[in-house]
């Protein structure tokens, strides 16, 4: 193998690394409201208000750190907001969640406008620092795909997803989490609060996500449009889904979705003659195909997307 | 002689559901290591008194006293946190879990937050050893037998230092050897020093195992009496407000011909898992044939193999001498068959009127000259369905979803008894349904084969089916063990061989 090629692949490695940490943000917020029940497909909306308010933070304070810190509370106002929907009033969750994705699309549209009003060239923010990691990053090929990245690139693969995984299977709450969405009144009559878990989880997974467009923002687009989100916030649906509800195997499956996307950016620019719609089909079939064949055993939480009553006459 | 005062004492507990007055000023007490049965029929208020006991409904009016002491109980949190546990008739386990994991939850862990599933563990075995409720705790909860996930529900209850156990109809899932070991075990606990509470509608188990029983009708407290001061009759007088005359039907002793015949069926269930593996027997004009055992041994998959619900994977179903297998399910209603499913909520069509949903089986019945439904007459026919079945709801154009779980029962049965049929396949006909309801039901059913009809009986209500059947087959693991005349059967010997026990009499496997 050549060095052209070794290169190659470092490159295509690196680029599968920083676009993965979007998916694997979002779907760890996701798995865990998932598996309390609460069936959440607002992604997409959620992540385009997280990246419009931490946009407007960065433009005006031109601080990433308040930009992240916009996109937690915007965050935490809409897993509070979904809360009262779903859960304290119990609609049902898909259209609930239909509705505010297209609030998130429309809303980030409006208060780009309301910030910024009409631009013929949008305001660019600095993207993120990357922190080389002294000798990690000079081993082939993995150090600098791997150990040359921004800070949210080692939080999400070496924090996120392991606390996220041990969390839900090793801790009193994750087993509490679990019950929930499995069978929510064998948990309430051992006095675990359904309700409140359920606010929880989905407080915490609007948080991820709004992060996770913050994250979008500040890592790779540098300026907010309305479509920046592209379809994402579903994909880190079908991710957890075919995933299986598990955080490792999401995340082998959010990398390797971001991989043949890098790959076929690439080969795009390589080989002209490759229809480009093949090309963009291809992380889509892989990744469900992967998914598919590799993941045996658990099952859908069965109590995800019911709302929870206690009192009713028989 | 009041020597002992009461341990438990619920004053003036009135609850309301929407048009419903569940329990009307209820007073009922518990004392100190008895066996306190609370009897009554469904409907009477028993499951929703003791699911405010244990905070899981808020009573409207009403006070709670634990030991002379005010409780305020508002969830179940507080009740476990005062010694209080409560078994479910519909067991409350998650299914994914293990044993210790459905017992750890929570919980508080010695290593909080983490996790200690081998300290559970452990203190279950312990448990079950000194309570004779043998478990395995690394067990998952699904693979288990339900009598032993009952077990579970007990040991989550103990372990968390209840020192009252409500067990809300307790027996309904067991066999009577099942139910046997269940009374022994809860003699065994009362002795070590806990109270029980046990919720039934079975009479002769309050007559065996408590110290005390409440009855308890309509929302109100009949009275409190001792086994010993009460007879069997005196109590379904207080049930039931009177005396009531079981109806024993005779059965007409000439054997009709074969109405259906099922052969070597075989199918599986949803998941892939065998459930039927060989199943044969014959169902004769004029006769009902109860089919007996446990939930879950392919009663259900037998049901939805004949009606052409599910594929048979080998065998055959023949039906009035035409094969029936795997046909489509018009086909065979076409046939003369009718249906009572054995869920009654998931087979109806919830936004359809009540009229609609009772001609379902036979609306081409009601086509007029220009080939429409014919509404007038159908509204007609629910009408009078509605007041024959005596199905509460405001008119016949409510949608179906609208009634009580009861009502809906009686459209279904109402649906199902009002066409003419042949055979008619009935599953768990009258669960659900008052004393009343149920003696017209069975008096319904009766009338029906004494007419000719052939019907297929499948009921966990092992009364009922020694009540009704001509016939009493036995299932076990897809296959039916034996086929017994009602006057050979008892009980015991039908529950034993309901949990797989082969009778080793081959008297009685000829007689079929």
């Amino acid at each position: 193998m050549g060095d052209y090629w070794i290169e190659f692949i470092a490159v295509l490695l690196e680029m599968a690394f920083r676009l993965g940490v979007l998916y694997i943000v979002a779907a760890m917020g996701e798995v865990v409201t998932q598996r309390s029940g609460i069936f959440n497909i607002s992604i997409e909306g959620i992540m385009t208000l997280g990246a419009i308010t931490s946009y407007a933070a960065v433009v005006s304070t031109g601080s990433h750190l308040i930009g992240f810190v916009a996109a937690v509370v915007t965050g935490a106002l809409i897993g509070v907001l979904l809360g009262i929907l779903m859960i304290t009033l119990g609609m049902d969750q898909t259209l609930t969640g239909m509705l505010m994705w297209i609030f998130g699309i429309g809303m980030g549209a409006l208060l780009y406008r309301v910030f910024f009003g009409v631009r013929a060239v949008p305001i660019m923010i600095d993207t993120m620092d990357k922190i080389k990691i002294p000798v990690l990053s000079s081993i082939p090929i993995i150090g600098p795909s791997f150990f040359d990245q921004n800070l949210f690139v080692y939080l999400a693969y070496l924090l996120i997803m392991p606390l996220t995984y041990f969390v839900l299977f090793k801790t009193t709450h994750g087993l509490k989490i679990r019950a929930v969405g499995e069978n929510p009144r064998a948990a309430d009559v051992l006095g675990i609060n359904v309700g409140l878990t359920r606010y929880l989880t989905l407080i915490f997974a609007a948080i991820m996500q709004s992060v996770a467009g913050a994250y979008l923002l500040m890592a790779e687009t540098a300026v907010f449009t309305p479509g920046m989100i592209g379809g994402r916030g579903w994909i880190t649906l079908q991710l957890v889904m075919f995933g299986r509800w598990n955080p490792p195997l999401i995340l082998g499956g959010a990398v390797l979705f971001s991989f043949i996307e890098a790959l076929a950016y690439k080969v795009q620019l390589l080989y002209r003659m490759i229809p480009y719609q093949f090309l963009l089909m291809m992380p889509y079939i892989a990744t469900i195909v992967t998914l598919v064949l590799i993941s045996r055993g658990a099952v859908m939480p069965r109590m995800l997307g019911v709302p929870y009553k206690r009192e009713k006459s028989e | 002689m009041e020597k002992q005062k009461p341990f438990i004492e619920m004053q003036k507990i009135t609850k309301r559901f929407p048009g419903v007055l569940a329990l009307d000023h209820v007073n009922f007490d518990v004392r100190k290591g008895e066996i306190h049965a609370l009897l009554g029929e469904n409907g009477a208020g028993k499951t929703t008194l003791m699911n405010i006991l244990y905070g899981l409904y808020k009573p409207d009016e009403g006070e709670i006293y634990l030991e002379g002491k005010k409780a305020d109980i508002k969830s179940p949190k507080d009740a476990i946190n005062l010694g209080i546990g409560m078994v479910h008739q519909h067991l409350s386990l998650v299914p994914t879990f293990t044993v210790a994991e459905n017992i750890a939850l929570g919980l508080k862990s010695d290593k909080e937050p983490l996790l200690d599933l081998k300290k559970i563990e452990n203190r279950i075995t312990e448990l079950s050893k000194g309570f004779n409720l043998e478990v395995d705790p690394r067990a998952k909860v699904m693979d288990l037998p339900i009598g032993v996930q009952q077990r579970v529900e007990i040991l989550k209850a103990i372990y968390r230092g209840a020192k009252v156990l409500i067990l809300d109809e307790p027996t309904t899932v067991l066999t009577p050897p099942e139910t046997e070991v269940l009374f022994k075990n809860l003699k065994l606990m009362v002795k070590k020093g806990l109270t029980v509470v046990f919720i039934t509608h079975k009479l002769y188990e309050v007559l065996k195992v408590s110290d005390r029983i409440t009855v308890l009708r309509r929302g109100r407290v009949v009275g409190t009496t001792k086994p010993k001061e009460s007879r069997e009759k005196e109590l379904i007088k207080m049930m039931v407000g009177k005396e009531l005359i079981r109806v024993h039907p005779v059965r007409k002793t000439k054997t009709g011909k074969v109405i259906l015949e099922v052969k070597d069926l075989h199918a599986l269930d949803d998941r892939g898992a065998k459930m039927l593996s060989g199943c044969t027997f014959q169902l004769y004009e004029g006769e009902i044939l109860g089919v007996a055992g446990v939930a879950g041994n392919g009663q259900s998959e037998l049901v939805e193999v004949i009606m052409g619900l599910r594929k048979a994977t080998n065998g055959r179903v023949i039906i009035n001498g035409k094969d029936m297998t795997n046909k489509p399910v018009w086909e065979v209603l076409r046939a003369g068959v009718s249906y009572i499913p054995e869920d009654r909520v998931k087979n109806t069509a919830r936004g359809m009127s009540v009229a609609e949903n009772l001609v379902m089986y036979n609306f081409r019945s009601f086509i007029n000259k220009y080939n429409m439904l014919d509404y007038n007459s159908i509204k007609k026919h629910a009408r009078n369905l509605i007041d024959k079945f005596n199905i509460v709801t405001p008119n016949e154009t409510t949608p179906a979803g609208a009634l009580s779980g009861g009502n809906i029962q009686r459209t279904i049965l109402a649906r199902a008894l009002s066409i003419d049929f042949k055979m008619l396949i009935s599953c768990h006909p009258t669960v659900g349904l008052d004393v009343a309801s149920t003696a017209f039901i069975h008096n319904m059913l009766i009338k029906k084969r004494d007419e000719g009809a052939a019907i297929l009986l499948i009921s966990e209500d092992l009364d009922e089916i020694m009540e009704l059947s001509d016939r009493i087959a036995v299932m076990y693991k897809g296959k039916i063990v034996d086929i017994l005349p009602r006057g050979k059967a008892d009980k015991n010997k039908i529950g034993f061989m309901m949990m797989g026990a082969i009778p080793n009499s081959k008297k009685v496997t000829k007689r079929v």
